[in-house]
């Protein structure tokens, strides 16, 4: 089955993801965005389940996040993934300056320094089961997969239905019951 | 120019301008950052046309082991090692870099350099660079050092003249090291603290240059220690703001200890330590920036520095910016300046009226989403030069000069596709000290254009021209420096996923081009085609 979902431990990170968004509602002055942004993208992958043809289904090859441009999370996801695994794979993190790295990946964030570059980076992802995230505004429209932003002090994200289709990824619906609009 | 390693200015301290010479070790950078235009607000003196921070790789970032490697024509040579290591447990990491790299750069003898040197002149750079970092948590310690060592066979005409070529060495070295460490206080409030201590030093085994009687031998010591704080701040959803303050303390060398010799063949005795001049400054600075509706920007920032040279200067900038969704549109104020040195003051009988150089910038500037792959960007600005130094007309003082005048348009467009990449930029530049007066040693006509073709995972061909209009030389032996169009292409080739291979081919048709020159030499001949071979490897 390729998209077989565990559904205890599925329960269980819905639980995390909904305690980390409450947590951050009570605690947005004293966290940094990007501390919560590492964490969102590490809930995303729990979410989403790659095709079966994909090096994601691989046991032996790691989970790769790529961060594209200036890395904005400073040591967070090292942190958040030296001793977390992503669908039972060992997780590395690379930080990409070639853009011909990005096809390593299995997931990548776009930085914000790399504002105008968006429709490239996704042409390097097209066609290739890679879940693109970014917090660039309008990325949305531009194609990436997830968008995350910044509503009243907290961080949400939206979801791009037709991008999944085209990568071939599916993501689960209880990641989109949290989904919302960026305005 | 500002040049900045890691945000600490590496600018030869005696004169304050960049030091273009010194082969900064490439390898080990994680980008670099360009800020276009003066920019004293923020970045204070010497930021005068704009400013690069060349930002070192990061042990999270980097790590494990990488190699470059080339070699090619005119013996040259290079070899880049690099190795990071962080423990995210701990959050402690460690790099270090080094890069040595020889080269002699191209023929210069008789008629390929003009008839300025025999033709058996020849020239030679070595440099090295070596950079560090340890981090833990916010804190970082860093440092770079830059060592230039060249023959200055180059530096004077010797066909006719008392020089002669021979052993002679330009040899200095740049160290910039740091501590530097993040406070926050808010969560929408951070305070950074660096500690800084700059060196500069012209080595006591420099040869300036020899005569038919005599060779020079100089020592040039300069050092400078600072301490800076910069304030960021989320004031409201709206207004943000950035701050700092900074102190510093410099001794620079008051002039080059010198000693001569009696003959060209006799090295000088080591030359004694110079008066070191002391210098203290004084900055604070704030900007604003203010959000209406998402799309419109405003900024203004204001900077006071005081000197115990040159006393009081004030800096204000100001800009709007409107962002849309396909296009951004800036109209910026800016100022910026350059502080005479010590060294300024004192040279020849001394001046001691000597008033900071200033440039007053009013600028347009547009980019555009053509399409999502197609950019345009323009740039129309008019800047005012005030107070610029230069040599009295006896030859013996500097002095504050006339104010400039520049007019410039600068247009690129951008297709960025995975396959191709390509650009074409113009600049136009119109210079003038009066209405009728056109000033010609800046070429007024540039374009750039390079395309980038990746037809698969393992190839990558680069090629990139540029042409430089005609323009006036100060030398009146050789008064016109021709047009001059030079390509250099790359091919690239990844055999395995960590290794690349490369053939980089620089002035591919070997145009014959020169650089101006406000010494004796005529003019100086630009390098011929070089060839190189090369790879880089990289172990994660």
């Amino acid at each position: 089955m390729a998209f077989r979902i565990n559904m205890n431990s599925t329960y269980k990170y819905i639980l995390v993801l909904f305690v980390a968004i409450s947590l951050w509602q009570q605690t947005t002055a004293q966290t940094q965005e990007y501390v919560i942004k590492a964490v969102f993208i590490e809930r995303f992958a729990r979410f989403i389940e790659w095709p079966i043809t994909s090096k994601v289904s691989d046991t032996e090859k790691p989970f790769i996040i790529g961060v594209v441009g200036i890395n904005p999370f400073g040591s967070e996801l090292e942190k958040l993934y030296k001793n977390q695994t992503i669908k039972n794979k060992s997780v590395i993190i690379i930080y990409i300056l070639d853009y011909k790295q990005i096809e390593r990946c299995d997931m990548i964030y776009i930085s914000k320094s790399e504002q105008t570059k968006v429709p490239l980076i996704l042409e390097y992802c097209q066609n290739k089961p890679i879940i693109t995230i970014s917090d660039i505004e309008k990325s949305l429209e531009m194609g990436v997969h997830i968008a995350m932003g910044m509503q009243q002090n907290k961080v949400v994200f939206a979801i791009n239905d037709k991008a999944f289709e085209k990568s071939q990824c599916k993501v689960d619906y209880r990641l989109k019951q949290y989904a919302t609009q960026l305005q | 120019m500002l040049l900045l390693i890691d945000g600490i200015q590496i600018n030869e301290l005696n004169s304050g301008g960049f030091y273009g010479g010194a082969q900064y070790n490439l390898d080990n950078v994680e980008r670099i950052e360009i800020v276009y235009g003066p920019a004293s607000v923020v970045y204070g003196t010497n930021a005068v046309s704009g400013v690069v921070n060349i930002i070192t790789k990061k042990p999270v970032t980097s790590q494990g082991l990488d190699v470059h490697a080339h070699t090619g024509t005119f013996n040259t040579k290079k070899i880049q090692t690099g190795y990071g290591y962080y423990n995210a447990q701990q959050d402690v990491g460690v790099r270090v870099s080094a890069q040595k790299k020889y080269t002699e750069k191209g023929n210069f003898g008789g008629s390929q350099g003009l008839f300025n040197w025999s033709d058996s002149v020849y020239n030679f750079e070595n440099d090295i660079s070596v950079d560090a970092k340890i981090t833990y948590k916010s804190l970082t310690f860093g440092t770079n050092y830059l060592q230039k060592q060249s023959s200055v066979n180059l530096y004077y005409r010797t066909v006719g003249t008392a020089f002669k070529e021979g052993e002679s060495l330009w040899n200095i070295g740049f160290l910039n090291s740091y501590i530097t460490y993040d406070i926050k206080p808010t969560a929408k409030t951070i305070f950074t603290h660096n500690t800084y201590y700059r060196n500069t030093t012209l080595y006591p085994n420099t040869i300036a240059y020899i005569t038919d009687t005599a060779q020079l031998r100089c020592f040039r010591p300069n050092y400078l220690i600072g301490t800076e704080l910069i304030g960021k701040q989320q004031i409201t959803d709206n207004l943000k703001c950035i701050n700092g303050i900074a102190l510093e303390h410099e001794n620079l060398a008051k002039t080059y200890g010198e000693t001569w010799s009696n003959s060209s063949e006799e090295t000088p005795p080591r030359p004694p330590k110079p008066p070191l001049l002391q210098n203290y400054s004084a900055n604070a600075f704030v900007q604003f920036s203010y959000t209406i509706f998402d799309q419109l920007e405003f900024t203004a920032g204001n900077r006071f520095d005081y000197n115990s040279s040159y006393k009081f200067v004030y800096t204000p900038n100001g800009s709007i910016m409107f962002h849309a969704n396909r296009y951004n549109i800036k109209l910026l104020y800016m100022e910026a300046f350059r502080a005479p040195k010590p060294w300024d003051y004192n040279w020849g009988v001394g001046n001691s009226h000597l008033q900071p150089e200033e440039i007053h910038s009013l600028e347009l500037n547009s980019n555009f989403s053509i399409t999502p792959h197609l950019l345009f960007e323009t740039s129309v600005y008019k800047n005012r030069m005030y107070n610029m130094l230069v040599k009295n007309k006896t030859n013996t003082a500097w002095t504050n000069a006339d104010t400039i005048n520049l007019i410039g348009i600068e247009t690129e467009l951008q297709y960025l596709r995975k396959v191709y990449q390509a650009y074409i930029n113009y600049t136009y530049t119109y210079f003038y000290d009066k209405p009728d007066n056109r000033i010609e040693e800046i070429a007024p006509h540039t374009c750039n254009a390079g395309i980038t073709f990746t037809p698969n995972s393992y190839i990558t061909a680069t090629i990139r021209c540029n042409y430089i209009s005609e323009k006036l030389n100060a030398n009146s032996l050789y008064p016109i420096i021709d047009d001059a169009l030079i390509c250099n292409t790359k091919i690239s080739f990844n055999s395995q996923q960590n290794i690349q291979w490369f053939v980089d081919v620089r002035n591919i048709f070997n145009t014959e081009y020169y650089h101006s020159s406000n010494r004796n030499v005529t003019a100086y001949r630009q390098p011929q085609r070089t060839i190189l071979l090369g790879l880089t490897w990289h172990l994660e």
